[in-house]
């Protein structure tokens, strides 16, 4: 490990799944559902197992957690939207004809809001605030490489995030199933979701706060989650504008940017459709690949940045 | 393997946001450090120490020049294992206690369980921190601060030592203490290049040192033989009386020589301090 070094590996890792996925997905070798669960389980393994397996990732994702898990400020956050999603059926009744939906979205909107506070001001910070209280200095003394620093403070917050996300949704279903009996999959699997898109936006803003400052990385990881829910309209505009050239630049623009409406399940809910587990294997997959494209960007940056330049 | 440290030619060089050179930090610097040296940076504030120190730790990246830290180069993870670094303030995670602080940096050395257990043991015995060790570092004084980060130092049980200032803010007998771990380490056979622009601290533990001056090296060599006064002897002795100073007075003209001063020999001020300060407190414990 030590002699190739975790970041080459990873890369590989990642380019493989790439290269499987472009092959399996434009020929008929094998069977779209058996890739798309194949890809998944490879995925988890290349992005979290795999990173996980490195002892220093590990001592350094460890930190980050206990770091977090002793923030007293989260604590309030967290109780604040904990009592908002349980107590959020009292508010159904503004909406009797359709309590379900409007009480469901407004849940939803909840732990967005959670997630989107405690992903963009916890992360946003991560790789930055190492470098202003200068304690980059004593971690770059051990042996530790710059991508194992990336890869572990990513983990970290990124389990953070999962763990208090899964508690606000299990609290939400829970309150729902008490107020109104048997709910609809789809909540379920928004939520399920919403994790996945706090999973991107915890990998965006680690890259980006190799780089930015804390202020202008949180400014700018907020308006690349509104960006990101923005897709279809930014590809809607791109297609009547009339300048070739300018739709193509539009159409990479919409490419890079992460494609949040893939984790929005909205529609399904106020339709009442039904959700294939598919999709949902499929968003995960995306949201994973993304999410390591992401912190391959940032380890690249961060292996020549110099620590004490801010 | 002779060398430790080798550097030659290193010129750093910052530049602004349109990629305009700005400071000199260092400047054509080369020079080496021996195994088992204690090696003195030496210089004003913002002479360039704090700046060689971060290249020889691959934190910042040399605009020319080379570096070779035991025979690799800075950026070289492998050789992390036998560095200690300890910066000039401490740089540590203020929601760890430090027992926590210990076993992390313990584990990212690759230190096993058992050993680190054992370890963790000793260095809060030496830096003396064992009563504290369950509290957060955020918590720590000035001085406790110090003393962790020198213990994170001391637990790697590294063959090269990279101190900052190591003394800066502390009280004499801290200070003391320190001195005596740095002076400990040379006896282990161990390796230390420290930075300071306190003299007399350079001066008590050093070797060798270099003298920086706007990122430019403009002395090195031995500390003795540095200081000493070339054509002037100096004799110490006891149990004289007046008579005899006269007599060697004597002595020292008709043998051509010049007699320049004679007295009693000072005391330092921090060994009057130390020395104070154990007298009462042994007073106290009995």
């Amino acid at each position: 490990m030590r002699k190739i070094g975790f970041s080459v590996i990873y890369f590989v890792l990642v380019s493989v799944i790439f290269i499987l996925n472009y092959t399996f997905e434009h020929t008929a070798m094998v069977s779209y559902s058996f890739w798309n669960i194949t890809r998944a389980v490879l995925l988890i393994f290349a992005v979290i197992v795999f990173p996980l397996l490195n002892r220093r990732i590990y001592s350094i994702a460890v930190t980050v957690l206990k770091e977090e898990l002793r923030k007293k400020t989260l604590y309030v956050i967290f109780i604040f939207v904990a009592l908002l999603v349980s107590l959020i059926h009292v508010f159904g009744k503004i909406a009797p004809a359709n309590q379900h939906v409007f009480v469901g979205e407004m849940g939803l909107s909840g732990i967005t809001l959670f997630g989107l506070l405690f992903g963009v001001f916890m992360s946003s910070t991560a790789m930055y605030k190492e470098m202003e209280k200068k304690t980059v200095y004593v971690l770059l003394s051990y042996p530790v490489s710059r991508q194992e620093i990336v890869m572990g403070k990513f983990i970290g917050n990124m389990i953070s995030i999962l763990l208090f996300s899964f508690l606000l949704s299990l609290i939400f279903v829970v309150s729902l199933l008490v107020r109104f009996g048997p709910i609809n999959s789809v909540i379920v699997y928004s939520c399920f979701a919403l994790m996945l898109e706090f999973v991107v936006i915890v990998a965006i803003a680690t890259t980006t706060s190799t780089m930015l400052s804390s202020t202008s990385n949180i400014v700018f990881v907020i308006i690349i989650f509104l960006l990101g829910h923005m897709t279809e309209k930014i590809t809607h505009i791109a297609s009547r504008l009339e300048a070739q050239r300018l739709k193509e630049a539009a159409e990479v623009f919409v490419r890079v940017l992460p494609d949040f409406k893939r984790f929005e399940f909205k529609d399904a809910l106020s339709l009442g459709t039904v959700i294939e587990p598919s999709v949902i294997i499929a968003s995960l997959s995306y949201a994973l690949f993304y999410s390591a494209v992401a912190l391959i960007i940032g380890m690249l940056i961060f292996r020549r940045r110099e620590v004490d330049r801010l | 393997m002779d060398h430790v440290i080798e550097i030659k030619g290193l010129r750093k060089v910052y530049r602004d946001f349109w990629y305009r050179p700005k400071v000199i930090a260092i400047d054509r610097l080369d020079m080496e450090v021996k195994k088992g040296e204690i090696f003195g940076f030496l210089g004003p504030n913002g002479s360039g120490k704090t700046t060689a120190l971060k290249l020889m730790l691959g934190l910042i990246f040399p605009t020319s020049g080379k570096i070779r830290i035991l025979g690799k180069v800075p950026t070289d993870v492998r050789i992390k294992e036998q560095i200690g670094y300890m910066p000039e303030e401490s740089y540590l995670y203020g929601f760890l206690n430090a027992d926590e602080t210990l076993d992390f940096y313990g584990k990212l050395n690759g230190i096993p369980r058992a050993r680190r257990k054992e370890r963790i043991e000793k260095v809060l015995d030496i830096v003396g921190l064992k009563h504290a060790r369950k509290r957060r570092l955020s918590d720590y004084s000035k001085g406790m601060s110090r003393r962790i980060s020198l213990a994170q130092v001391l637990l790697k049980d590294p063959d090269l030592v990279l101190l900052d200032e190591p003394t800066i803010g502390l009280d004499p007998v801290v200070s003391r203490e320190v001195k005596d771990v740095i002076l400990g380490l040379k006896s282990e056979g161990k390796t230390v290049v420290l930075s300071s622009h306190l003299l007399s601290e350079v001066q008590t533990v050093c070797d060798k040192i270099a003298i920086l001056c706007e990122g430019k090296l403009i002395k090195e060599g031995n500390v003795d033989e540095l200081l000493t006064v070339n054509g002037e002897t100096e004799i110490v002795a006891s149990g004289l009386k007046q008579e005899d100073i006269s007599r060697i007075k004597d002595v020292i003209s008709s043998s051509g020589g010049k007699f320049i001063s004679s007295g009693h020999p000072k005391e330092t001020l921090e060994g009057l301090f130390i020395k104070s300060i154990k007298e009462k407190q042994e007073s106290k414990s009995n």
